[in-house]
């Protein structure tokens, strides 16, 4: 089975969730799109937990390490899960059309880009610059830049969870801003869950 | 004309394009019209000075605690 096909198709949308993201989205929404491609994103995700478990735990405690990244993994498929289910619950309550599972977890596994990048940097600049800031002008220019680009990869996510609604499920605006309005409040209460457990402060969605 | 590749493509391309109905917004859909093109090709441009004027907007108005706000994400991963 070979994988180039479905790594270039990666690669391809991927650009295009950064370059174009609207022509992307509905390039991976069209019928027929090879599945395979998620595969990627989802080892990806793997990876970055499996490292950041180390980050955390260290290689002294090879059952802590374990329960840790367990965990943690467990936790971003439940999140993907809740997300799905709260996609289905828009289906069920504004759509008239056969619920498109496989474009919606197309669509949503691409989502997770600005997630993934947000965690990856947070973690590399954990390693390079460990917090506290201080409040001096180096402190206040690296807490002000890094602030702005997490907004940035949370605009961008919203962008892309946008699309996700408006090609995955064919919504338009009003329906979109509709259904946010249940969603957004049971992924808070789903934020509050994780960091209440321990497992996310900010949750992997 | 069946046969062409070419045509085959563009109907393709028309179809994909045709998947979903023009957004409109009442009497704003000529701002929206405007504002969303800048969202749909490399939005960066647009999304990283927002967030700059956004993020120096809320150091005005909340000043030192932005940096305790980094310091907690710093630790969110």
């Amino acid at each position: 089975m070979s994988l180039i096909k479905p790594f270039i198709l990666f690669l391809r949308n991927s650009i295009g969730t950064i370059t174009s993201p609207y022509v992307a989205y509905r390039q991976i929404s069209q019928i027929g799109q090879d599945k395979r491609q998620i595969i990627f994103i989802h080892l990806l995700i793997f990876f970055y937990f499996l490292l950041t478990s180390v980050l955390k735990i260290g290689l002294k405690n090879p059952f802590l390490l374990t329960v840790k990244f367990n965990s943690l993994y467990f936790s971003v498929y439940l999140g993907f899960a809740l997300m799905l289910c709260l996609f289905y619950l828009g289906y069920r309550l504004l759509s008239s059309q056969t619920f498109p599972f496989v474009r919606i977890i197309l669509l949503w596994s691409y989502s997770l880009w600005p997630t993934l990048f947000w965690f990856f940097t947070t973690s590399f600049f954990y390693l390079i610059l460990p917090p506290p800031r201080s409040i001096s002008y180096p402190g206040k220019l690296y807490s002000l830049s890094y602030l702005a680009f997490s907004l940035t990869l949370l605009f961008w996510k919203s962008i892309l969870y946008y699309l996700t609604l408006r090609f995955g499920l064919r919504f338009d605006l009003f329906k979109i801003i509709l259904i946010s309005l249940i969603i957004i409040p049971l992924v808070f209460v789903y934020s509050i869950f994780m960091y209440r457990l321990g497992i996310f402060k900010i949750p992997f969605i | 004309m069946k046969n062409d590749y070419f045509y085959q493509r563009l109907v393709d391309k028309m179809q994909q394009m045709a998947v979903i109905p023009p957004q409109t917004v009442g009497p704003l859909t000529p701002l929206y019209k405007r504002l969303v093109p800048q969202f749909k090709f490399f939005p960066f441009k647009i999304l990283i000075p927002a967030s700059f004027v956004a993020i120096i907007f809320a150091y005005l108005i909340f000043g030192l605690k932005l940096v305790k706000l980094a310091s907690l994400l710093q630790l969110s991963f």
